[in-house]
């Protein structure tokens, strides 16, 4: 009996709580919004798109370079791209995406160029100061000029220093 | 009609923008939108200060808000809504499996999405989308529906 008199009078001094359009109730902390993406640092690996439960993300190599895509009218906004992307580049926009009147007018795109190999010029998907260290430690100058080799000449190098007699330089 | 006729118009403008009714049809969602479409009939956020009232026959709506990625059983019945609506008429699209079929896409059951269906002028993106994101795609879609109104 108390307890709901005290209940009224508390919602009598409180006022009304309907939000007068447009005010807005702020996003909670860590609210799922929109994929976006820091092409410095992804790693072209793709994993974003092999992830994503809704084929939200599409990525492709070509000419040097990868393209990813995002349709935010696919997405689920379970964020798996963003926990499983090695590199770091995905991040989910804090706020709530607006509403749209054509298909794809809220897409992201974005290339991510390959810097060319600095032995043979071959483009090859780059690597970050980041992941060099998430995967082998601190990063010295060793791993950072075997790195910045494409594929096939980073195994030549490897290939040469292993003929030479231990400790001796390539 | 005569000197009465622009008196008319402006008073049916003014009713379309002060009171759009709003129709409600799940074709197969996953209830997520359909819940978040309910609070928004809370007094939290209220829509029906906008004028809006949920009305449970098409042919008094002018608003047809469609949830989920139209299954096979009811796309006939989507059609068949979408046409007793009066005209001017808006269809607004909410979430991501109407604007897309979303993680739907590609299955056998799934006729949509509801573009393929009937033509929608609004989508409201999300899984589902915020309370406040479907009250200021409601307001959008009024606008719309006053447009649509003074075109016709
Ligand atoms: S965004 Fe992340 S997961 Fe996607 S390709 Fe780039 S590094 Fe890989
Ligand atoms: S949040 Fe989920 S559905 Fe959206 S792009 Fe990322 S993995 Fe795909
Ligand atoms: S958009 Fe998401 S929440 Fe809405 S019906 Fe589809 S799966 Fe459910």
């Amino acid at each position: 009996m108390f307890h709901i008199l005290r209940r009224l009078a508390g919602n009598l001094a409180q006022g009304p709580v309907s939000l007068r359009f447009p005010a807005e109730v702020p996003p909670p902390a860590g609210l799922r919004g929109l994929v976006r993406i820091d092409p410095g640092r992804c790693l072209a690996c793709g994993i974003c798109s092999y992830v994503c439960v809704s084929n939200a993300i599409t990525g492709a190599e070509s000419q040097g370079a990868y393209a990813w895509a995002y349709e935010p009218g696919r997405c689920t906004f379970c964020g798996r791209c963003e926990d499983h992307c090695p590199g770091s580049a995905l991040s989910m926009d804090p706020q709530a995406p607006p509403s749209y009147t054509t298909p794809g007018e809220l897409a992201r795109t974005a290339t991510v160029a390959f810097p060319a190999c600095p032995v043979c010029g071959e483009p090859n998907p780059h690597v970050t100061e980041e992941w060099i260290g998430k995967a082998f430690g601190a990063p010295n100058g060793e791993t950072r000029e075997l790195l910045r080799l494409c594929v096939r000449c980073r195994r030549r190098r490897i290939a040469q220093g292993m003929k030479q007699p231990h400790g001796g330089q390539p | 009609m005569g000197v009465l006729e622009p008196i008319l118009l402006r008073l049916v403008d003014r009713a379309r923008r002060k009171s759009a009714w709003l129709f409600h049809f799940n074709a197969g969602a996953c209830n997520g939108c359909d819940i978040e479409l309910v609070a928004c009939l809370t007094p939290r956020y209220d829509v029906e200060q906008l004028g809006i009232r949920l009305e449970g026959s098409p042919r008094h709506a002018d608003i047809l808000c469609v949830t989920g990625p139209v299954t096979r059983t009811t796309r006939e019945a989507l059609r068949t809504i979408h046409a007793q609506l009066p005209d001017p008429k808006v269809v607004v699209a909410i979430g991501s499996c109407p604007a897309t079929a979303n993680v739907f896409a590609g299955s056998p059951v799934i006729d949509g999405p509801v573009d393929r269906i009937i033509p929608v002028d609004l989508f409201i993106p999300g899984c589902p989308p915020r309370p406040n994101a479907v009250v200021q795609g409601i307001a959008e879609a009024i606008e719309l529906l006053v447009a649509k109104g003074v075109a016709q």
